[in-house]
């Protein structure tokens, strides 16, 4: 792809990348079994610093308008970023990116493994992938060498399988992106997945691979990562590991991870439970991060360079005995309190199936959980959903939905499109219990008490996700009963550093929001290894870049915008708490209106959520405008 | 006249449980609580504010009187760290 135009719409700059970045882009078509190596314009590095800001830089310029998600058109992209791999805190991370089938907007997630690292020892920066292969492969990359294999024999095992399959021919050391069931039969939250239970890319990033043909990616390289002062981060980065294990939060956080959070939410009512009708379960206490420590928990493993490994593994004692699953508070609080389930061998089962699967546990959870609610209402018959009968807190049935999804069959196949579909599908009031915003399912936070977390939701760059404004823990401490400009000033500025900062280094977010790591470091960081000096303001302008650029996809995909998309479910604001010590509470739809001007207004987008002109201009984003305007958007100035 | 105190995540390592109900004369100030449960962890909670969150009845004490802020006979305290979650 040498003759690919200069993809920056910003002021062409000359500086050559001298660090940090590796300057080169593999681009696979699959359906002319072809690769190319593009070395990319340097002012997307500036400009965008990797991960998220190249694909949706990638996915501006190169995505044909209006391209059905699952078409070989679509370009499914993986992107690492100029910190990835380095030695320094939890930087083993990737992107992964496309249009999205559950939503038909933007959609990434990342996810971390060994085939970041990989991907940077190749040699690149991301890994784009286009076209359809005519049957089964998957792509080995070893450096400038790409070759297609086919994978009739991995078609249809599962994720633990291709795992192994792909260890044993590649070596332990080799970089694998996976995709399971799930993948191959289009549903639309299918995940990617890789080192058996890592998992990244909820808005159907697997499906996007699965209709492509592509069952994995392997990647292996050898080349040195490219600093402009290695020093500097090495001993930069020895000192960041001894703060994390320092932190006052270590020792627990090595105990319980992202699981500490379960009572916590409980006793703050913000537990998801039945649907996201309620926010405190009662029987919590059995399936809480220090049960999950003491009782079940074998032991713990993590990403590349990371002090403080957040995979709990934990085992089966029961029923499934023996069945091991990654406990993260995710998947856990939706397959556990979401669907009524307290029994912990049943939650590691049915994450365990869900990986194995390479299905979303948040979105399938969601969808099992709406699958109950509407057959209990009456929406749907024992026929549709081939003879199971749904029930809160029955784990064999909510399993049977997972597999009536992933083999596509009777209502499994409405399903398998995600909740605001079969919401659809269904009508009357299941549109008020479908928990998802523009399509993907709301993470485990119920957010009837909180509504700083329901504007994060809201405003969330891909669909509700927890990723970006995880806002729920400073929204306890300055009070869930307000609603004032603070809060939404602070959505912005976790949406920059988690959604912005994060997303684009691309390292993990865990060690400064979990155990207080330093944000000053990751300047420092930067500087060492591009040579380029980023203040905060400026990687917040980047931030900012990339988000109006986003919201210009969706618009652009969508052809239309309005606020009622930023909005969570009617449940939250119609249907007050009924069980708990906040029993009565729900969100006031004044007061989210309010919430979500302010917001528009402190992003510089109109009342209907679209940025203005002027938003646009300032972003070094004129041209983007200009072509929305040339599909009668109507910008404001 | 009773209280009742909940201590969540790695705080409850200062205290030892999770609930503990409290005998109290009159009405008395979170600082003073926090002393009766645990001098060490008010410690902690005076040199970290940032990474704590106490609650009265739901409520974060930062709305009403800080660390002043008095609780009476019934009500309910919670006392948790500023934990992640992801």
């Amino acid at each position: 792809m040498k003759d690919k135009p200069n993809i920056s719409t910003v002021k062409r700059v000359i500086t050559l990348l001298k660090g940090g970045w590796t300057g080169k882009i593999l681009w696979i078509d699959l359906t002319k079994e072809k690769s190319t190596i593009w070395k990319y314009d340097p002012s997307m590095a500036l400009h965008y610093i990797g991960g998220r800001g190249f694909a949706i830089r990638i996915l501006w310029d190169h995505l044909k308008p209006g391209v059905d998600p699952l078409h070989p058109d679509n370009l499914l992209i993986f992107a690492v970023g100029p910190l990835t791999g380095f030695p320094l805190p939890s930087s083993g991370k990737l992107v992964v990116a496309s249009k999205s089938p559950l939503t038909g907007g933007y959609g990434d997630g990342n996810i971390g493994t060994k085939a970041s690292v990989m991907m940077r020892k190749a040699g690149y920066d991301a890994i784009v992938v286009e076209g359809k292969a005519d049957e089964p492969v998957y792509v080995y990359v070893e450096e400038e060498d790409v070759t297609i294999h086919s994978a009739r024999d991995l078609w249809g095992a599962d994720v633990r399988e291709v795992h192994r399959e792909l260890t044993d021919e590649y070596g332990k050391d080799s970089g694998i992106l996976t995709i399971g069931k799930a993948g191959e039969n289009l549903v639309r939250y299918a995940i990617v997945m890789s080192e058996e239970d890592r998992a990244g890319g909820r808005p159907g990033m697997a499906a996007v691979m699965g209709s492509k043909n592509l069952k994995a990616l392997v990647i292996r390289g050898e080349k040195p990562l490219p600093a402009v002062d290695e020093k500097t981060i090495k001993e930069l980065g020895t000192k960041a590991y001894k703060d994390i294990k320092g932190a006052p939060m270590y020792p627990h956080w090595m105990e319980q991870g992202t699981m500490m959070i379960y009572e916590w939410c409980q006793e703050n009512s913000v537990l998801p439970t039945y649907n996201f009708r309620e926010g405190f379960f009662e029987e919590a206490d059995k399936v809480t991060g220090k049960v999950m420590a003491e009782q079940y928990k074998k032991y713990q493993k993590g990403c590349p360079n990371c002090n403080m490994p957040c995979g709990n593994v934990a085992e089966a004692r029961e029923s499934y005995k023996g069945t091991k699953a990654e406990m993260d508070y995710e998947n856990v609080a939706m397959l556990s309190s979401n669907i009524g389930v307290s029994n912990m061998d049943d939650v590691i089962k049915l994450i365990r199936e869900a990986d194995d699967l390479g299905i979303d546990t948040i979105s399938v959870g969601s969808a099992i959980a709406f699958a109950i609610e509407a057959y209990k209402k009456g929406y749907l018959k024992d026929d549709d959903l081939d003879g199971i009968k749904p029930d809160w807190g029955d784990a064999s049935s909510a399993l049977d939905i997972m597999h009536l999804i992933v083999e596509r069959k009777k209502f499994g196949e409405v399903l398998a499109a995600g909740v605001r579909y079969a919401s659809l599908r269904l009508g009357g009031d299941t549109v008020k219990f479908a928990m998802h915003v523009k399509g993907l399912p709301i993470t485990a936070y119920d957010a009837h008490v909180a509504p700083g977390m329901a504007l994060a939701f809201g405003t969330s760059s891909i669909g509700a996700h927890h990723k970006e404004a995880w806002i729920i823990a400073w929204e306890a401490q300055y009070g869930f009963e307000k609603v004032d400009k603070t809060k939404v000033e602070k959505v912005i500025e976790l949406q920059r550093i988690r959604g912005g900062w994060f997303e684009t280094f691309v390292t993990c977010r865990l060690p400064w929001i979990e155990v207080g790591l330093s944000l000053d470091y990751y300047l420092t960081f930067m500087e060492a290894a591009t040579g380029i000096k980023y203040t905060a303001e400026d990687l917040n302008r980047i931030a900012d870049r990339i988000y109006t650029l986003v919201r210009g996809f969706w618009i652009r995909e969508y052809g239309y915008w309005m606020r009622s998309m930023d909005m969570p479910p009617m449940r939250w604001f119609e249907e007050p708490l009924t069980q708990g010590p906040k029993k009565g509470a729900h969100l006031s739809l004044d007061a989210y209106n309010q919430m979500l001007d302010t917001y528009y207004e402190l992003r510089g987008w109109d009342r209907n959520g679209i940025p203005r002109r002027s938003t646009f201009d300032n972003l070094g984003l004129s041209k983007e405008a200009r072509e929305l305007e040339a599909m009668g958007v109507e910008l404001t100035p | 006249m009773m209280i009742e105190v909940v201590v969540l995540g790695f705080f409850q390592d200062y205290v030892g449980k999770k609930k503990i109900e409290l005998e109290i004369e009159k009405p008395i100030a979170i600082r003073d609580i926090l002393k009766r449960i645990s001098p060490e962890l008010a410690e902690y909670i005076e040199n970290h504010p940032e990474n704590s969150i106490i609650l009265v009845n739901g409520v974060s004490i930062y709305n009403m009187k800080g660390f002043d802020t008095k609780v009476r006979d019934g009500d309910k305290v919670s006392i948790m760290p500023v934990v992640g979650g992801g």
